[in-house]
């Protein structure tokens, strides 16, 4: 993770030694040559660093130091001041510099403290990702035996040197969440911050504090300056959950940082420049939002660079007996239990359920068979008695496919079955080759 | 906002089929559920009730004719009522299931209910309706419908 660095030096060779050292060194630095435009500077994009000389025309470092401290807490400050000078020094760290330099200075010595700097700050938004990021843990693994899922790691795995803007679609609990998470971890930015919000748990008011941040009494309760999860999840990833529950207001403000990668805190004034890649996922059809005017076309466009579909778990059945196996490893370590296995007879009856709830579901029926389960085994006694007496269909309007679709997922599926021969699929499926090619290219 | 599960019940006896499956799944995906009972016009409109109101309209009694009307109506609440409290604690749920009690067809009641609660996330039809092709036809309904819809039914030796 690479950190933003301003700095404010009335010495030109200073100015230029700096910027030599840590650009080398991958860091984005600005320069200014006085405390007034490094104030101004710091109020119109975001940095994590400052480094300030104690005696600058205008306003002095001293006094830049107190109004930055005032204004951006956050911000770390180091302090250059002449040599010998350590009344200053000491005055600059009392007054919340985190550290200080001495001129004629030592680049090695500088490199080790910024360094040491961005790993605090790293450690911090990571530290703040991991509260907000909804629970979900960086080491999940992905269990995956269905062709359909082994698409979708394909296509992952097919933008993992792209930073396009990604849209997830599927049923509720299929595992965007899970997804999102690993398109981030294997992408570009896997050093930066993931960082999760769900859309639909908060009021407007609410989601855009909690999205842009929001100034000191910017509305009642705004007792403290907060920074939102656009500006915190800066240079990494920010995953927008059921996106569709945005309001039209909210989607406008999200659509103009897509645009300009810049927003700005409720109640702020000034735009805050940020680079970060949007996931996004709805369990709705989009498209008919869209077409209906209750989801922003522009916004759409700028989120689906790539669409990728997460199929229910009824539509890949291969996966449940493998994601059974999976989860009751993870619980049954959560419980301390010596659970090894599923009997046959479980099994079977997870593999004619319908789930409703998908994947969530799958994990929440197994946590709950572990927490009962007395024996070494799932045992069909420790499994929710009623998906022994009730039998259930789903239907998600939002996904009903065309037979065209059906055809071919089911071509696919022989010819898997088959080990790619096309000639012996063809046969089985009773129609020619030639019908066969057509069937498998329809797009 | 927790999830909100719809269960779509014909008002009656055994309205409360299939509940005992939609409470476990509510508390498997961690939802609240909310139950929409929907009765029958003709069970209101006793033939005897409605004659009795029209003499107290005739006769300007406006509001005996419409109290006669809803006395029905308010019966079926009363006795819906008393069952849900059977039902939370047999089936240890929030006491307060949001519970909605409609006069009509089932597409009607669904559709015009969903329309005033649109934070439903899933819809899930008792076994008697989801057996019932007259009362609900799964084709028209999702034509209408942009929730996920799940039917329920009972296999004959899973007993009750």
């Amino acid at each position: 993770m690479s950190i933003r660095i301003l700095i404010a030096e009335d010495e030109e060779i200073t100015v230029k030694h700096l910027l030599y050292a840590l650009e080398a060194e991958g860091y984005s630095v600005t320069s200014v040559n006085n405390g007034t435009d490094a104030l101004k500077k710091v109020g119109q994009e975001a940095f994590d660093l400052l480094i300030a000389d104690i005696k600058m025309p205008g306003m002095d470092g001293l006094t830049l130091l107190n109004q930055v401290k005032d204004l951006y807490p956050a911000m770390e400050v180091i302090i250059i001041t002449g040599f010998g000078s350590i009344k200053s020094a000491v005055d600059a760290m009392r007054k919340g510099a985190v550290d200080y330099i001495t001129k004629p200075f030592n680049l090695d010595e500088i490199l080790l403290k910024i360094n040491k700097i961005r790993d605090i700050k790293r450690l911090e938004k990571e530290n703040m990702a991991l509260k907000t990021s909804l629970g979900l843990g960086k080491d999940m693994p992905i269990v995956v035996k269905s062709r359909m899922m082994k698409k979708v790691i394909e296509i992952i795995n097919s933008i993992m040197n792209s930073d396009c803007n990604v849209l997830l679609t599927g049923e509720s609990g299929v595992g965007k969440g899970m997804v999102a998470k690993l398109i981030h971890y294997s992408g570009l930015r896997k050093e930066s911050p993931f960082l999760a919000l769900n859309c639909a748990i908060f009021t407007e008011e609410l989601l855009a504090s909690e999205l842009f941040g929001h100034e000191k009494g910017a509305f009642t309760g705004a007792v403290t300056k907060k920074q939102g999860l656009i500006e915190i999840a800066h240079n990494g990833s920010l995953f927008l959950d059921e996106i569709a529950e945005m309001s039209p207001s909210l989607q406008a403000k999200l659509l103009k940082v897509l645009e300009d990668r810049e927003f700005m805190r409720v109640g702020g004034i000034k735009p805050i420049k940020v680079d970060v890649r949007f996931i996004a996922a709805t369990n709705q059809n989009i498209n008919v939002l869209v077409s209906d005017g209750r989801f922003r076309e522009d916004l759409y466009y700028r989120l689906n660079v790539m669409d990728i579909y997460i199929p229910p778990i009824r539509e890949r059945r291969e996966d449940i007996v493998p994601l059974s196996r999976h989860f009751l490893e993870k619980q049954a370590k959560k419980a301390n239990k010596n659970i090894r296995g599923i009997s046959k007879e479980s099994l079977k009856m997870l593999m004619s359920y319908g789930f409703p709830g998908n994947v969530r579901e799958l994990e929440n029926i197994i946590e709950r068979a572990v927490i009962l389960e007395n024996t070494s085994q799932i045992t069909p006694a420790s499994l929710p008695q009623t998906i022994k007496l009730f039998q259930v269909e789903s239907i998600d309007p939002n996904r009903i496919k065309k037979l065209d679709e059906i055809s071919k997922d089911y071509a696919e599926k022989v010819l898997e079955y088959v080990d790619g021969n096309k000639s012996k699929a063809a046969e089985m499926l009773g129609i020619s080759r030639t019908s066969l090619w057509r069937i498998l290219s329809n797009k | 906002m927790r999830k909100k599960l719809l269960f779509v019940t014909r008002g009656g006896e055994d309205f409360d089929n299939g509940f005992s499956y939609v409470a476990e799944l509510a508390r498997t995906l961690k939802a609240d559920v909310a139950m929409l009972m929907v009765y029958n016009k003709r069970v209101i409109d006793a033939y005897e009730d409605i004659m009795t109101a029209t003499v107290f309209a005739e006769a300007g009694e406006f509001t005996t004719a419409k109290d006669i009307m809803d006395e029905k109506e308010n019966a079926l609440k009363a006795a819906a009522e008393n069952k849900l409290r059977e039902l939370s604690v047999t089936y240890d749920i929030a006491s307060d299931i949001d519970y909605h009690i409609r006069i009509s067809n089932v597409p009607s009641a669904l559709n015009d209910f969903l329309k005033i609660t649109p934070n439903i996330n899933m819809i899930l039809i008792s076994p008697s309706l989801s057996k019932n092709k007259k009362e609900i036809d799964l084709n028209k309904l999702i034509k209408k419908i942009s929730k996920p819809i799940v039917t329920i039914s009972q296999p004959a030796q899973a007993g009750a």
